[in-house]
């Protein structure tokens, strides 16, 4: 026996004040989603009705048509274009914003509160708002689509790297800092190796991310495979929508591919065995004084 | 070779000997005296090895040297500069003219250790060269130098992150070289090191300090150690200074008084 003795231990009491709130908040959680659901006007009875003509349209979008593929491929390609572009602007936006955005890095509270509030406004717009209002202000086109893409993503990837970039290891650089180098070679030379793959994972993510977001950017006019997609549901084209629909399928999972592949091959470390020979020996020049 | 872009205060005689030097250095915080009076010279090349029992305020005065923590009282001078008056500029030449070991090395661990130890050389390359992370052919031959006075050469290539606790230390010994600064203050150099690798960094600190003339000044919680390879003990109990020795005229009575128990005063 490892103790001879006994312990008492405190009684559990079923309505003490902390289970009290618990169940509280528990009742307050289910009255909110029932409210919730009579707003949403669920209807399973509806959505019943509605598959057979589903079903009907199934039946009609074979066999696919493929006589208009070149100029949807055209479509997907000006996609994929302004999805990089917008991302690329992204990043640029991003970059020092983040850096005023990261707790350990900003310079002051209140300008660390100011490039957080900015990149909340950003990343809380969607990209389909910018698109709207860009197309308003500039008309239609990829362009369009950069602008809409770039505004929303400067926000969400300046999040993303100021998230990475607070929990980075402070020894660093305040080693770096003591050594007298400015802030400038600090953050580029001390912080930028250690928050590389990281940095280089949320860039390749929100390529991806862009992507996505860019093929329906076309509905309101803002270029790329959208507006194909739109015009084939507007004329009912079901043959044709199949097209589209699957030729955005492909390059969603072709970029998914290309961006692991990247990833991988960008983090790879490259072991180096390799050796500086000493060309003379035993003259100690440094720290001389 | 070096670059004395800031002249010696002209208020202070200056004594070629001496590097460092304070007087009545006092620190509180609040209500609590971290500090008090503490008051030493160290001169060129000498290991000077500050012994004290944890929160005698041995970080805090390495900090005060620095200025990475204001003080509350007294001077620090370095190599005739007056530490406290000195505005950022004159604060970013006096840490680059100082090198800095820590206890947890500090290394950026993604990198090579040569590129580590051009850390050191950060302060004086220009812009592009760091943000090309091209540094001079110069400056690239006095890191593998360094490395090499520390017994890395062999490792120059590898990244830091897969080698021992003792050999990241002695990359970071190397950049601290690096700087080419006459002075060398290590916090706790061997505090998370086994007991063969903090043998081997204490010589290399040793040897640092003797074959070219760098004043070391080390905190250290192993007595063995400081006394077999210092030149001098500072003993430090509640913030004061309660002994200054050369190591070997160091008694048990000494050791005694800086391990005793706090007396609150």
């Amino acid at each position: 026996m490892i103790s001879p003795r006994r312990y008492e231990e405190p009684a559990v009491r079923l309505l003490d004040r902390s289970s009290l709130t618990r169940n509280t908040l528990l009742v307050c959680c289910v009255a909110v989603l029932v409210v919730f659901w009579r707003e949403s006007h669920v209807d399973f009875g509806k959505l019943a009705q509605g598959m057979p003509r589903v079903a009907g349209w199934l039946g009609q979008m074979l066999p696919p048509d493929t006589r208009d593929l070149p100029e949807v491929l055209a479509a997907a390609f000006e996609t994929l274009a302004m999805a990089t572009i917008g991302t690329l602007f992204a990043l640029v936006a991003a970059v020092p914003l983040s850096l005023l955005a990261a707790r350990n890095i900003s310079p002051h509270p209140i300008v660390y509160q100011i490039a957080r509030g900015i990149l909340n406004l950003s990343r809380g717009t969607e990209t389909l708002v910018f698109a709207l209002i860009f197309t308003a202000a500039i008309g239609f086109g990829p362009f369009t689509g950069v602008l809409a893409i770039a505004f929303h993503m400067t926000g969400a990837i300046g999040k993303m790297l100021a998230d990475v970039i607070e929990p980075a290891d402070r020894g660093p650089l305040e080693a770096a800092a003591l050594s007298g180098a400015s802030r400038l070679k600090v953050l580029r030379y001390a912080l930028l190796p250690d928050i590389m793959p990281n940095f280089i994972a949320v860039a390749l993510y929100m390529w991806e991310f862009s992507v996505r977001t860019s093929t329906v950017l076309g509905i309101v006019g803002a270029g790329g495979i959208g507006q194909t997609l739109k015009n084939t549901i507007d004329l009912l084209d079901f043959p044709k929508m199949v097209t589209v629909l699957a030729i955005i399928l492909l390059m969603v999972g072709a970029i998914d591919v290309i961006s692991d592949f990247l990833r991988r091959r960008i983090l790879q470390d490259r072991a180096s065995n390799a050796r500086p020979a000493p060309l003379r020996v035993g003259d100690g020049e440094i720290g001389r004084v | 070779m070096f670059d004395h872009a800031l002249a010696p205060s002209a208020s202070l005689a200056v004594d070629r000997d001496i590097v460092l030097s304070l007087r009545d250095v006092g620190k509180s915080y609040g209500g609590t005296q971290i500090l008090r009076q503490v008051s030493f010279d160290v001169g060129k090349g000498e290991f000077a090895v500050v012994l004290g029992p944890s929160g005698s305020g041995k970080s805090t005065l390495f900090r005060c040297i620095t200025r990475l923590t204001e003080l509350s009282a007294g001077t620090v001078h370095y190599e005739g500069l007056c530490v406290n008056t000195l505005d950022r500029r004159g604060l970013a030449q006096l840490r680059s003219r100082i090198g800095f070991v820590f206890q947890q090395f500090n290394l950026i661990k993604r990198l090579s250790a040569l590129d580590n130890v051009l850390t050191g050389r950060l302060a004086s390359a220009p812009l592009w060269r760091v943000t090309c992370r091209s540094f001079s052919k110069a400056d690239r031959q006095l890191a593998l130098g360094c490395l090499d006075a520390v017994g890395m050469l062999d490792f120059a290539y590898r990244r830091v992150d897969g080698l021992s606790g003792g050999q990241q230390q002695r990359v970071a010994i190397a950049r601290a070289l690096a700087q080419q600064s006459h002075a060398i203050i290590a916090d706790e150099p061997i505090a998370s090191l086994d007991p063969e690798s903090a043998l081997l960094v204490m010589q290399v600190l040793g040897r640092v300090a003797r074959d070219y003339g760098i004043t070391v000044l080390c905190s250290l919680h192993h007595v063995d150690h400081a006394l077999k390879m210092a030149d001098r003990i500072i003993g430090m109990q509640a913030g004061r200074i309660v002994v200054d020795k050369p190591a070997r005229d160091v008694s048990p009575e000494d050791l005694r008084s800086i391990y005793a128990s706090a007396k609150p005063n």
